[in-house]
């Protein structure tokens, strides 16, 4: 067999395994999927359009954050958080009377201010 | 209406404005084709249609900022299809070293006798899945994809001349495993 020869034995050899693999069959994605693929791109759409909390509830897998009314409760949470934190404290702040002695108290301490009497008035 | 198709690039950029008609033009055009790929290379329908969806998930992901960087719409999306397919494999564990052909059993032809459609299809997608990955990648974007070998080898990212080794292997080894098919095989198709 020549060169000739061989190519076209071997072109004819692929274009039989081409019918063979052919034997497969096609494949085709059916309606009820091509739909899902649309649903898909629908969600993709309702999250951006829904912005950035909702994306980052769906991004940490917390799917009630991401609910409509996740930043109102949030948000009552923090004031409800600081309402009590700042109750808490409350007993522990200074009274207005408190802290003008401390102050005072500070000053005479730091920052005395009685006149030094010079040495030469005295001669 | 011009009757002139819409280029997938036009589809992209308008899908990524959140133009519902055009995602879904996308997916008549493109999901058979991912679909398909997948299932080639998977041998399995329910985990190719995992694949297809995370494909489109990401093609809607990067629509708005889709520029083509010098790869067609279909290469990038191939890519991004066989990639993933090829993900799932090494998570399989399926994946053999590409220059290993598989051992081919002695066919007796008298087996096969009277084999029906179903039968053939299974065969020829057995011998299919026998083929390491790349190979099996090489014949599912060339053979069932219709695809050039450059647009192949764009996809697979490697050079034309290994494409051709991996076919030329590939259909080696499909033709030694499915000889004792022949005639069943053809007289399927005609």
């Amino acid at each position: 067999m020549n060169d000739d020869d061989r190519m076209k034995n071997e072109e004819f050899e692929d274009k039989t395994l081409a019918s063979m693999l052919d034997a497969a069959g096609p494949i085709v994605a059916g309606d009820a999927f091509r739909a899902q693929l649309l649903t898909s791109y629908d969600e993709f759409h309702r999250r951006k359009k829904r912005g950035g909390f909702a994306g980052f509830a769906e991004a940490i897998g917390w799917r009630p954050l991401g609910r409509p009314w996740a930043p109102a409760g949030i948000a009552s949470l923090l004031i409800a958080l600081g309402f009590l934190s700042g109750a808490a404290s409350a007993s522990a702040r200074m009274t207005d009377d408190e802290a003008y002695a401390y102050v005072a108290d500070a000053y005479d301490q730091t920052f005395s201010i009685a006149p030094e009497t010079p040495s030469w008035v005295e001669e | 209406m011009s009757g002139e198709e819409e280029s997938d690039e036009d589809l992209v950029f308008r899908a990524g404005r959140g133009d519902r008609l055009a995602a879904a033009m996308l997916i008549d055009r493109h999901s058979s084709k991912v679909l398909a790929l997948s299932v080639r290379m998977l041998g399995e329908r329910a985990a190719a249609e995992d694949v297809s969806q995370e494909t489109f998930m990401k093609l809607w992901e990067h629509a708005s900022r889709w520029k083509p960087q010098g790869v067609s719409f279909q290469a990038w999306l191939y890519r991004v299809a066989s990639n993933a397919c090829l993900d799932r494999l090494r998570k399989r564990g399926r994946e053999r070293p590409t220059d290993e052909t598989p051992e081919i059993e002695d066919g007796a032809p008298s087996a096969f006798d009277g084999i029906a459609a179903d039968d053939r299809r299974r065969t020829v997608e057995d011998a299919i899945a026998a083929l390491p990955d790349r190979q099996r990648q090489a014949i599912a974007l060339c053979h069932y994809q219709d695809l050039s070998n450059i647009e192949a080898a764009e996809i697979m990212e490697t050079s034309v001349e290994a494409l051709e080794s991996l076919l030329a292997r590939a259909r080696r080894s499909l033709k030694v495993r499915l000889e004792p098919l022949r005639g069943e095989l053809l007289e399927g198709v005609r």
